[in-house]
C-alpha cells in the first residue's frame, strides 16, 4: 500500500513519542497483566492455610447457618454459600462484616470442629494477588487510584494512538516484510522486525486492550457527560421486576437442593458459590460459578439472580443468554480479561501479554538503536545522554517490575505472623525492588545494569518456590497447599533460566557487540566518572 | 467442551497457522520453500476446519475469539522460530 | 489516507503541528464522541429509553470514536484546520443531536 512520505514521516514521530511516554507504563500492565491471568490460582497459593475444621457437607450448610445466625446475628444480612471450599475460601459459609468505609469490610468463615461445636475465623485472604492486579490496572503507578486512573486512561488513549501509527508506518512494507525477522549485521533492522513481528499480527489483541482501557479508566465521566447530553430523564438503567414476595408458608430452599436445581437449569456451568442478601425479612440469592463456553464480564466468574424460594434462575444476566445489547457490552469486558474458554485461554492470553510486555520493551530498543552514534575513524564515540538515559530508565523500569513482583511474591509465605499489615508490606517490597532497581540501572548504566538486574531477577523468582518448599516442612511458618497453586511454583522456577539466559546474552553483548553502543560497557560512556556523573544528574 | 475437542481444535489451529507461515515468502524455518500453495492450502483448511470446531463448542464470539488469539500467538511466535532455525542453520 | 479536505501535493504535511493538533484531537475528538454516541443513542433501534444494556453500549462507543479522532488527527494540514473542522463536525453533531432531542424527545 502506498502512502505518501510525509505522513509516514509525521507518523513515525507521532510513534516515537507516544511511545516513549507511554511505553514502560504498558510493560508494567502488560507484565502485571498477564500475571493477572492467573489471579485465582495465585491468590490460592498465597493464602495461608485457614485453622477452621474442614468444612461440612454441603447437605449440613442449614446447620451451620443456624449454628452461625445464633452467635452472629449480623451475618444473616449478607452471607455466603461457598460449593467448593478451597484455599482462598476455605469455609462452607463465608459473611462479611462492614468496617469503616463502604469498600471495607472483614470476611469471616465457619465450620463445626469435630466436637460439633462452631468454630469462627476471621479470613485471612491474601492481598498479593489483588496487588498485582492493581500494578496492571494503575500501570505501575504509586498514586491514589483516582489520579494513577486518569493517567492509565491517558496511556490508553496513547496506546491506541501508537498502534494506529505504528500501522500507518509499516503499511507500505506490510506485505513485502510480513512475518519476517532478518536477524544480522544490522541491529536497527533487527529490532524493527522484532517489534513488528511482535506487534503487527497481534494487532487485533492490543486495540482491544487499548479501547477496553479507556474505558475502564473513563467510564464515570463518560456517563456523567451523557447523561447530560444524551439522555432526556437521566442514565436508563432498565427496569428489574421486583422478585415475587415468597408466600406464607415457603421457605428458602437449602443449599444442596439450590445446587441440584441451578445444576439441572444450567448445563455446563459450574456453580462457585450462593451469595444471599436480607431485605427487609426477605432474602435475595445470585449463583456465582462459570461455564468456560461463554465468557464473563466478572474477571473470574458470572452471577445471576436465582430465586431463593424456588431454586429458578433468571438467566438473563448469564452469558449466552443476554439480549443482544448487553451481550455486545460483555463481549467488551471479556475480550479484555479473557474469561473465556477456561485455563487454555488464560494461558494463551498470559503468553500474549508477555509478548505485548515485550513490543513495548523493543519500541525503545529500536529508538535507542536509531540514535546510536556510530563509531568513526577508530574512535569510540560517547552515546548521545539521552539514548543512555533512556536506556537505564528502560531497563531500570522493566527490570524492576519483574523484579519487584518476583520478590514480592517470595515474600508471601513468610510475612503472615511476622508483620501486621500484610498488604502494605506486599506494596512496600515491590516498590522498594522497583525503585532500587531504577537507582541501580542509573548508577550502573544500562549494560552492566541490565546484565546484574536480570540476574537479581532470577534470584528473586529463585526465591519465589523455595518458600513453598519450606512450606512443604513447615519451616518458620511458610506452607505449602499440596496440588493448588504448583503452577504459580513451576512458572517462577521456569522464569529463572530464562532471566540468567537473557543475562548471558546482555553479557555477551557488552564483551562481542558494538563497542559504539549504550549495551557496550566500552561504547556507554567515554568514562565511568562521566556516567556516574549522568546518573548524578538523572537521579 | 469435550477435553478432546478441545485438542483437536488448538492442534489443527497451530498446524493451520504453522503451515500459513511455511508457505510465506518470509519464513525461514525450511531452508527453502517446498510447494508453497500446497502448505497454504492445507493451512487454510485447517484453520477453517479448527474455527468450526471451537464454533461448536463455544459461542460464537468466544470461538472466533479464541481462534484469532491462538493464530496470532503462532504467528508471533513462528518468525522467532525461523529465525532461530535459519541461526542454526548456517552454523552447521 | 490523505485527510480531510483535499492538499494539495506541494504543501507537505509536517510534525510540528503536534501539539494544536493533539489538543484539537483530545477536546474535540471527545466531543465529537460524545455527540455521535448521543445520535447512536436516540436512531438505533431500541431508542434513547433503552435498558441498561444499550445504556452500557452507547458509553462504550465513545472510546473507539475519542481514539479514532485522535489517531487521524494529525492528517491536518496544520492545527487550525483541525481545531475548524472538528469544532465544525462538533457544532454539526451537537446541532444534530439538540434537534433530534426536541423532535423525539
Amino acid at each position: 500500500m502506498k502512502i505518501r512520505n510525509d505522513i509516514i514521516k509525521v507518523y513515525k514521530d507521532v510513534h516515537i513519542w507516544v511511545g516513549i511516554i507511554s511505553g514502560l507504563m504498558l510493560f508494567i500492565a502488560f507484565y502485571a497483566g498477564a500475571i493477572t491471568m492467573f489471579e485465582k490460582p495465585l491468590e490460592r497459593w498465597a493464602t495461608p492455610p485457614s485453622a477452621l475444621a474442614p468444612p461440612p457437607p454441603i447437605e449440613r450448610t442449614e446447620a451451620l447457618l443456624q449454628a452461625v445466625f445464633a452467635s452472629h446475628p449480623q451475618a444473616a444480612k449478607h452471607y455466603l454459600v461457598v460449593v467448593r471450599p478451597s484455599a482462598e475460601a476455605p469455609a462452607r459459609v463465608i459473611w462479611r462484616e462492614p468496617g469503616k468505609t463502604r469498600r471495607e469490610f472483614t470476611e469471616y468463615g465457619a465450620s463445626f470442629a469435630a466436637d460439633g461445636s462452631l468454630q469462627v475465623e476471621k479470613l485471612a485472604k491474601a492481598p498479593v494477588a489483588q496487588l498485582v492486579d492493581t500494578l496492571h490496572q494503575l500501570v505501575g503507578l504509586p498514586f491514589p487510584d483516582a489520579v494513577a486512573r486518569q493517567i492509565m486512561g491517558a496511556v490508553a488513549l496513547m496506546y491506541a494512538v501508537a498502534l494506529v501509527s505504528g500501522l500507518i508506518i509499516v503499511l507500505p512494507t506490510l506485505v513485502k516484510d510480513f512475518l519476517a525477522l532478518r536477524i544480522g549485521k544490522n541491529i536497527k533492522r533487527m529490532w524493527m522486525d522484532v517489534h513488528n513481528a511482535l506487534g503487527i499480527v497481534s494487532l487485533p489483541f492490543h486495540l482491544v486492550m487499548a479501547l477496553t482501557s479507556v474505558v475502564f479508566a473513563f467510564h464515570t465521566p463518560f456517563y456523567a457527560v451523557q447523561e447530560k447530553v444524551v439522555y432526556p430523564h437521566g442514565l436508563p438503567w432498565g427496569q428489574h421486576e421486583p422478585a415475587p414476595l415468597p408466600g406464607p408458608d415457603e421457605y428458602p430452599l437449602p443449599a444442596d437442593a439450590l445446587l441440584r436445581s441451578v445444576e439441572a437449569q444450567l448445563p455446563g456451568f459450574e456453580v462457585y458459590s450462593f451469595i444471599f442478601r436480607e431485605d427487609q425479612g426477605q432474602l435475595e440469592a445470585s449463583v456465582t460459578g462459570l461455564d468456560v463456553r461463554h465468557g464473563t464480564r466478572g474477571r473470574t466468574q458470572a452471577s445471576t439472580h436465582l430465586n431463593p424460594y424456588t431454586g429458578e434462575v433468571d438467566p438473563h444476566d448469564l452469558p449466552g443468554r443476554m439480549e443482544s445489547w448487553d451481550a455486545a457490552v460483555n463481549a467488551f469486558f471479556m475480550l479484555h480479561f479473557g474469561s473465556y474458554g477456561g485455563n487454555a485461554m488464560r494461558w494463551l492470553y498470559l503468553v500474549m501479554g508477555l509478548a505485548g510486555a515485550l513490543l513495548f520493551y523493543t519500541g525503545n530498543l529500536l529508538w535507542i538503536e536509531s540514535r546510536r552514534r556510530k563509531q568513526r575513524d577508530g574512535l569510540v564515540p560517547a552515546q548521545k545522554r539521552s539514548a543512555q538515559v533512556l536506556g537505564c530508565l528502560t531497563v531500570g523500569v522493566s527490570l524492576g517490575c519483574v523484579i519487584g513482583i518476583s520478590a514480592t511474591l517470595a515474600a508471601t509465605k513468610w510475612l503472615p505472623g511476622r508483620v501486621d499489615d500484610v498488604a502494605l508490606w506486599h506494596q512496600g517490597l515491590y516498590y522498594a525492588f522497583f525503585a532500587a532497581a531504577v537507582a541501580w540501572a542509573f548508577a550502573r548504566g544500562a549494560a552492566r545494569g541490565a546484565d546484574e538486574l536480570l540476574r537479581l531477577a532470577a534470584l528473586a523468582s529463585l526465591l519465589v518456590p523455595l518458600g513453598s518448599l519450606a512450606g512443604v516442612w513447615g519451616i518458620g511458618g511458610t506452607w505449602n497447599h499440596p496440588g493448588a497453586g504448583f503452577a504459580v511454583d513451576a512458572v517462577a522456577l521456569a522464569a529463572v533460566p530464562v532471566f540468567l539466559m537473557l543475562a548471558r546474552y546482555t553479557r555477551k553483548r557488552m564483551a562481542d557487540g558494538h563497542t559504539d553502543s549504550v549495551w557496550s560497557t566500552a561504547g556507554g560512556s567515554a568514562d565511568p566518572a562521566a556516567e556516574g556523573a549522568d546518573a548524578r544528574a538523572v537521579t | 467442551m469435550n477435553e478432546w475437542m478441545v485438542f483437536f481444535s488448538a492442534l489443527s489451529g497451530v498446524a493451520g497457522a504453522w503451515l500459513l507461515y511455511l508457505a510465506s515468502p518470509r519464513q525461514q524455518w525450511l531452508a527453502h520453500r517446498s510447494s508453497p500453495r500446497v502448505s497454504a492450502g492445507v493451512g487454510t483448511a485447517l484453520l477453517l476446519l479448527s474455527l468450526a470446531l471451537l464454533l461448536s463448542m463455544m459461542g460464537a464470539t468466544e470461538a472466533v475469539a479464541s481462534w484469532m488469539v491462538l493464530v496470532m500467538l503462532v504467528w508471533t511466535l513462528a518468525p522467532f522460530l525461523g529465525a532461530w532455525r535459519a541461526g542454526r542453520r548456517t552454523l552447521s | 489516507m490523505s485527510g480531510k479536505g483535499a492538499m494539495p501535493a506541494a504543501r507537505r504535511l509536517e510534525s510540528r503541528h503536534w501539539f494544536g493538533k493533539s489538543c484539537a484531537g483530545a477536546l474535540l475528538g471527545f466531543g465529537l464522541a460524545v455527540a455521535l454516541s448521543g445520535l447512536f443513542a436516540w436512531l438505533s433501534p431500541g431508542g434513547v429509553e433503552g435498558n441498561g444494556g444499550k445504556t452500557q453500549f452507547n458509553m462504550w462507543l465513545i472510546s473507539p470514536i475519542w481514539a479514532g479522532v485522535l489517531c487521524f488527527v494529525f492528517l491536518f494540514r496544520d492545527s487550525l484546520r483541525a481545531w475548524l473542522w472538528l469544532g465544525a463536525a462538533n457544532l454539526a453533531a451537537f446541532g444534530l443531536l439538540g434537534a433530534i432531542r426536541l423532535v423525539m424527545g
